[in-house]
């Protein structure tokens, strides 16, 4: 289960950001802000070396004490990165791989919704779900709005955070 | 190395350790070999054939012979690898039979009993042979015999355990090549031995690992047992296979923690629960560390006491193997890992002692790399160990944090006892580095000492860590230490410090559009900025803050509050203003003009409407709202007239503004290319080049301020303008969210104006819009006053009642009570005024003001409209009737046969380009009581009928047709249709044949009337005649005046009949029928009908006796080539003026088919001789075949026949065409005055019986 997942434009702005524990939401924005150094000197290490493979996932950016964060890119240099949290060590490459690979799959399917500008901020359906073990992303409803209002902790997020119709014990 | 009769030393875990080989028998031989022998085993690779599939290695292998001694063999469960003597090794020299069946042979015997005792088997006979011992024993067998004895005795089908070695210390090639024999077998000996005893010791290993369920397991025992392995590993060099056995123990330890967190402890695991008492971090200084390893072994082992020891035996084989970076990256997994660990295993750790634990561990890992790597080297690989900087930094921090030494004050009591209690727990400096000056033990105990000290090693590392991030381009990551370093120094007190990375952190989360981020710094910032006193830059931060909607209401409220307190503490004071940008504070959504087109007259009222969004929390006072404007004159008129006016009307008047952007950033700036061109400076009198260069053609572009850098959070620049022209709102309260606030100015000057700055004033405190963007201007126009007539349809037609539209634009002129209109009255134009014309006032935006009665007074000359009051910039509409009376008739004789001639050509044209009407214009002068001046207005007006007259002739009956034709789309209705005859021959009478009126003439058709012409005396040349019609429009309904009639006049001449002409075709003489090809006879009679008339008196009429004759030619002509006339077809005759008078005529014709045949058309001219007046005559005969084919074109002209058209004049402008000898002129006879009796006579021809057909061509 990840506690964070992003959704980060090629110029390296936040297309989506949302975590679990939204109490420590601003922590999260700073480190995977943060991870976009490391991001970003994969992306130029891998060059083109790593075109032609075609392998996306970037790996693991960079532990701390109590997270993981792992980074994967797309072909348009639409960055994703995931906070892990570090205790929870079920957490293999392989669901890594698989989890980005889901977040690859709703992020091209934003892409194709017509209603969707390209560069916009993605919202996702679903109100704020407080529960714990929050699912990830199931499906997105972008809406054209700049995101306006919603503080943290004050009613609904405007990013409103997806709810699962079923729980997926995978993640 | 140890000498071999050394008594054994202790096992020491060092590098040093080598497999052992026991060397037993002759001792001293073993010792002078020995050199030599140890020297040689290691010089050449042997390949190394691994078990279970793993990759055969190239090995050097090394040996540590020691004596062989019983105690050396292992006994049964002993898992010492290290001791394991891996070859046992006999060695002799004898030569004597004797000699071996006397002792060697017993030595080996009880040597070979020992091994096997031990199950033993990996063993070698060496006998060395001398060749100098040979000679000085002569008795000798051969030496083979011993050889082969050993064999026989001891290698039982093993021969090749015994291995001769001649003449070791030689240096000859026999020995040479006995040396490499020897040292072949050896070294497989020695590998058979490893791979056979390490795999079984493998197996066992495994064994073991495989009961790791069973109780009673100890991870501790295990992890000996394969530490061994990988010492031996070790000792054979083979580095990787040694860390292999570490990360595997490492793993299966790991597993053991995690299970344990999934609830499947291990009795084991317990022992490693125990609280953490020591915290002094990792050693990585020494190979081994032995103490450490004794607690392992002693199972008194602390998780981290386990995993400090496995860590560094990694990092030493690591070491070992050149690759110190993972080292690096391995330490701080490692130190994660263990945090985790700890924290599941729920092992109580005294706060602070992991941050301690941690930091040492990082700056020992970092101190042991840099020992054995190169400046170089570190600098090219901080991406690997940047981590572990920045990881001790921040340990560093949290321990500053909670041993007090951040705070303003220093460390209480309760810090200190905290900083007492870690300081215990590292224990005393280890004696490795007790030596160093800078050992990580040392760095922490000062760092803990004092504040100042703390604040010392602090900033170091902190500023090192920036440094390396940004050497490496992580500049997110150098902000981020670069925010704690500030959040330090705003603890410190030292806002002033902190500033800097503030802005810098806030610069790129900016750039990079990371809300969250941009928020929680810039609070920072505020703090900051409030301790510093920049005042402006705290409003600015303030005011973003107040409108961020990351932040929870209160702290909205609270940075509003802020601004509002600042602006009403400085009230008092005329202090200087503040100018701050508006966006943070309001945001601009729309702007409305009223009236919408944003046009106003000079003199008008205009007023805008804005749509203010208030980004703060709470209602805020604002004490102006003023919109800079700037005023120019514009060139272009055209905008700013009342058609302008009227045609262009925006959509709705309302101008949105983009609303600012979010903080999405601007894509990444790219910079553009580099334009460089070569430049040579020749010398202009010799041409030789002075100098030469490369110059950037974009250096503008290039050599750019980037503005995003400055622009984005420090005060921004904002110029407040001061102009003449400001648009106000004075006391506005701008409600959170959208609030409109409304401008009125009254336009004085004509021009345009721009609106360039929004500010809004709260106290000293401006909120400026520098740029209104898209721009926004409204124009000021002033306009003389205009009059425009226009028809109300396409076009006006004459006759009837036509409406036209009056617009009077009052432009700057108000229009009074009184002021009228003079119309100047045309001939033929009415103005019919109905009693109730309204006139209509509109706006200048074209709505509809008032309307008022129009006052219309008629007299001769003038009409005049009494305009009903309306102000300047209105338009007053009206509608008024004209009626286009039909033109007066036209009198005159010749006059009127051209004017006729011309009409009529007039309309054969028209009527060929499209049936278009014939026009009149009528000219109106119209006097304007703004104007000295006369407005003269041209108003077209189409006649709707097309009237044409002709003569029919019965024998001497005459009938005048005139038909008339509707071109307009509207229909008509057509009553009393007379045809009078204006000179009112009493001769004459005209009787209508018509049907009754009135009568429907639709758009596009025809209707005829006809007359009977009858007379009683001599009727005169010609008759001038005028047809009247009344006409209406079939759907007007009723008329308010009675219209005038139609009338059409026209003249009809030469309409008394002369001559009768009458053609007869007779059948050949004895048959019944014309046939075809058989020539038949015409007969031709022309009868004079009159005597002399005035119309005879010509050129043509001769007089003899009182006798008049007059010439004709006549002349017979087939167009539709029926007939082939014989002979000749015309000729002159000369015609007795006289009643009765006969001229017959005899043809022969032939006719060309059978049928019905229509005769031949018989024509007769006027014969008018020769005549030096005229300048061209023509010969009959030539004429007649010169020009045959004119005349006949001249007939086919006019299809319809005769009549009273006057084609004489007409006929003699062709003639006139002819230049040439005098001749004899032809002038037709006017159509009217022959009548031929014959014609539409047919003459039936039958088809001739013979058979072949006559085939004449005529053309």
């Amino acid at each position: 289960m990840a506690v964070c997942v992003a959704v980060i434009a090629k110029e390296n702005y936040p297309l989506y950001i949302r975590s679990a524990p939204t109490e420590n939401e601003l922590k999260f924005h700073y480190m995977v802000h943060t991870s976009l150094d490391v991001v970003d000197e994969k992306i130029s290490a891998m060059g083109k070396a790593l075109v032609d493979q075609r392998e996306l996932y970037l790996g693991l950016l960079y532990p701390t004490e109590d997270y993981k964060v792992y980074g994967y890119v797309t072909n348009s240099k639409v960055k994703f990165v995931m906070v892990v949290d570090s205790s929870n060590t079920a957490l293999r490459d392989n669901e890594i791989r698989s989890m980005f690979r889901k977040l690859h799959n709703s992020y091209t399917d934003v892409m194709c919704n017509p209603f969707y500008n390209p560069g916009d901020r993605i919202q996702s359906s679903g109100s704020d779900a407080a529960e714990p073990g929050f699912p990830v992303i199931t499906t997105w409803i972008p809406t054209c709005e700049k995101r306006m209002g919603g503080r943290p902790g004050h009613g609904p997020c405007p990013l409103g955070f997806p709810r699962m119709p079923r729980p997926l014990t995978a993640w | 190395m140890d000498a071999p009769e050394a008594p054994l030393p202790p096992v020491i875990y060092t590098m040093e350790n080598k497999p052992i080989v026991t060397c037993a028998g002759d001792q001293n031989l073993f010792t002078s070999i020995y050199p030599t022998l140890s020297q040689q085993l290691p010089r050449e690779p042997m390949e190394w054939r691994r078990s279970y599939g793993r990759a055969p290695k190239m090995i050097h292998l090394e040996s540590n012979f020691v004596q062989f001694k019983e105690e050396l063999l292992p006994k049964d469960g002993n898992k010492a690898l290290l001791t394991f003597p891996f070859l046992h090794i006999y060695w002799t020299e004898c030569c004597d039979t004797e000699v071996y069946k006397a002792t060697v042979k017993d030595d080996l015997t009880k040597w070979q009993n020992v091994l096997k005792a031990h199950s033993s088997v990996d063993w070698l006979i060496v006998v060395v042979e001398n060749d100098a011992k040979k000679k000085n024993k002569t008795n000798i067998l051969p030496r083979t015999s011993i050889v082969d004895k050993i064999r026989n005795d001891f290698c039982n089908k093993q021969s090749d355990r015994c291995v001769v070695l001649s003449d070791p210390l030689k240096d000859s090639s026999r020995t040479q090549e006995s040396w490499n024999a020897f040292l072949t077998k050896l070294r497989t000996s020695l590998l058979m031995s490893f791979t056979k005893n390490l795999g079984k010791f493998e197996d066992d290993m495994r064994t073991l690992r495989e009961k790791r369920t069973e109780p009673g397991w100890s991870f501790c025992d295990y992890f000996m047992v394969q530490e061994e392995l990988a010492f031996v590993f070790e000792m054979l060099q083979q580095f990787e296979d040694a860390l292999v056995q570490y990360d595997e123990l490492d793993a299966l330890f790991s597993q053991y923690v995690v299970n344990f967190g999934a609830g499947d402890g291990a009795n084991w695991l317990t022992f490693f629960c125990q609280p953490v008492k020591s915290w002094n971090g990792l050693i990585l200084r020494k190979p081994i560390d032995m103490e450490k390893r004794e607690l392992i072994q002693r199972q008194e082992a602390t998780l981290l006491d386990l995993r400090s020891y496995l860590f560094s035996r990694q990092c030493t084989l690591l070491l070992f193997l050149q690759r110190p970076w993972e080292v690096a990256q391995r330490a701080l997994e490692l130190l994660h890992g263990c945090v985790q660990e700890l924290k599941l295993l729920e092992v109580s750790v005294p706060p602070g002692a992991l941050d301690c634990w941690v930091f040492l561990s990082c700056l020992e890992v970092l101190q042991r790399i840099e020992g054995c790597c190169d400046r170089a080297q570190i600098d090219s690989n901080i991406a690997h160990t940047v981590g572990l900087w920045s990881y001790a930094t921040e340990k560093l921090k949290s321990l500053g944090y909670l041993c007090g030494l951040v705070s303003e004050k220093g460390p209480d009591s309760e810090d200190l006892n905290r900083t007492v209690d870690l300081l215990a727990g590292l224990g005393a400096e280890r004696p490795e580095t007790a030596n160093t000056a800078q050992s990580p033990y040392k760095k922490l105990k000062e760092a803990l000492s004092s504040v100042e000290a703390f604040e010392k090693h602090y900033l170091d590392l902190s500023h090192a860590a920036i440094e390396m991030h940004t050497s490496i381009g992580r500049l997110r990551s150098a902000k981020f230490v670069g925010k704690d370093l500030a959040e330090f120094y705003m603890r410190k007190k030292s806002p002033q410090k902190a500033e800097v990375y503030l802005q810098g952190a806030l610069k790129n989360y900016l750039a990079e559009g990371w809300a969250l981020p941009i928020t929680h710094t810039r609070k920072q910032l505020a703090e900051c900025q409030k301790h510093l006193g920049q005042t402006e830059n705290y409003l600015q931060t303030s005011s973003l803050l107040a409108s961020d909607h990351h932040l929870t209401e209160d702290e909205r409220k609270h940075f509003c509050r802020e601004i509002l307190s600042f602006a009403s503490r400085q009230t008092d004071s005329p202090g200087q203003k503040i100018v701050l940008p508006l966006h943070c504070f309001a945001q601009l959504r729309d702007l409305h003009f009223t009236p919408s087109n944003a046009v106003v007259h000079v003199g008008g009222v205009l007023s805008v409407e804005i749509t203010l969004c208030s980004q703060m929390p709470m209602p805020v006072q604002v004490e102006q709202v003023t919109i800079n404007v700037h005023f120019s004159i514009d060139k272009n008129n055209y905008r700013k007239t009342a058609e302008w006016l009227t045609k262009h009307k925006t959509s709705n008047g309302t101008i949105n503004f983009p609303t600012e952007t979010s903080p999405l950033p601007a894509p990444q700036n790219n910079l553009p290319a580099l334009e460089l061109y070569e430049m040579f400076e020749r010398s202009p009198s010799d041409n030789s080049l002075n100098t030469t260069g490369i110059i950037c053609k974009n250096v503008h572009m290039l050599l750019r301020r980037q503005e995003s850098s400055t622009s984005l959070e420090t005060s921004s620049g904002v110029a407040l303008e001061d102009g003449a022209h400001v648009l106000k709102c004075s006391g506005v309260t701008l409600e959170p969210g959208a609030n409109r606030i409304t401008f009125r100015t009254q336009a004085r000057e004509p021009g345009t104006y721009t609106l360039r700055q929004l500010c809004a004033s709260v106290g000293p405190v401006r909120f400026v819009l520098p740029h209104l963007y898209p721009p926004v201007q409204y124009d000021v126009y002033s306009q003389e006053p205009q009059l425009r007539v226009e028809p109300l349809a396409d076009s006006l037609l004459a006759g009837i009642p036509q409406k036209v539209k009056f617009t009077v634009t009052t432009g700057h002129y108000t229009v009074k009570n009184g002021d009228s209109l003079q119309l100047s009255n045309a001939e033929a134009m009415l103005i019919l005024c109905h009693a109730e014309n309204r006139a209509v006032i509109y706006s200048n935006t074209r709505e509809k003001a008032s309307d008022a009665l129009l006052r219309v007074q008629s007299s001769d000359k003038v009409t005049s409209i009494g305009l009903p009051a309306a102000p300047a910039y209105h338009m007053i509409e009206f509608e008024l009737e004209v009626l286009s009376l039909p033109s007066a008739p036209v009198t005159g004789g010749e006059s009127s046969v051209l004017g006729m001639t011309e009409s009529h050509r007039k309309h054969k044209d028209t009527q060929k380009a499209g049936q278009c009407m014939a026009t009149t214009d009528h000219k109106v002068s119209i006097d304007c009581p703004w104007s000295i001046y006369s407005t003269v207005i041209a108003l077209t007006f189409s006649v709707p009928f097309r009237t044409t007259h002709s003569l029919l002739s019965a024998g001497t009956r005459k009938y005048i047709q005139v038909c008339v034709q509707n071109l307009s789309e509207l229909d008509f209705e057509l009553s009393d249709g007379h045809l009078v005859d204006p000179d009112s021959n009493a001769d004459l009478r005209l009787v209508p044949l018509n049907a009754k009126s009135p009568q429907h003439i639709r758009s596009k058709q025809s209707v005829f009337f006809v007359w009977e012409l009858k007379w009683t005396r001599e009727p005169p040349p010609s008759l001038r005649c005028r047809f009247s019609v009344g006409s209406s429009p079939a759907s007007g309904g009723r008329l308010s005046i009675p219209l005038k009639p139609y009338t059409y006049e026209f003249q009809v001449e030469n309409f008394f009949t002369l001559y009768n002409v009458r053609a007869e075709i007779l059948p050949p003489s004895g048959t019944e029928h014309c046939r075809t090809g058989s020539l038949c006879s015409l007969e031709v009679s022309i009868t004079r009908l009159s005597d002399l008339l005035e119309v005879d008196k010509d050129e043509a009429l001769t007089e003899s006796d009182e006798y008049f004759s007059t010439k004709l030619m006549y002349e017979v002509v087939d167009n539709s080539s029926n007939w082939a006339v014989c002979g000749k077809s015309s000729g002159v005759i000369s015609m007795p003026v006289a009643a009765r008078a006969t001229h017959r005529v005899h043809m022969e014709v032939m006719p060309l088919f059978a049928g019905y045949l229509p005769l031949p058309d018989v024509r007769l001219f006027k014969y008018l001789p020769h005549h030096s007046a005229h300048s061209s005559q023509l010969d009959a005969d030539s004429w007649i075949e010169s020009d045959g084919l004119s005349v006949d074109k001249h007939v086919d002209e006019q299809p319809d026949g005769g009549g009273g058209r006057c084609r004489g004049s007409a006929h003699l402008a062709s003639g006139g065409e002819h230049r040439g000898l005098p001749m004899p002129r032809l002038q037709a006879l006017p159509p009217g005055q022959v009548f031929n009796a014959s014609v539409g006579t047919q003459v039936l021809v039958i088809p001739s019986k013979d058979d072949h057909v006559l085939e004449v061509s005529v053309t």
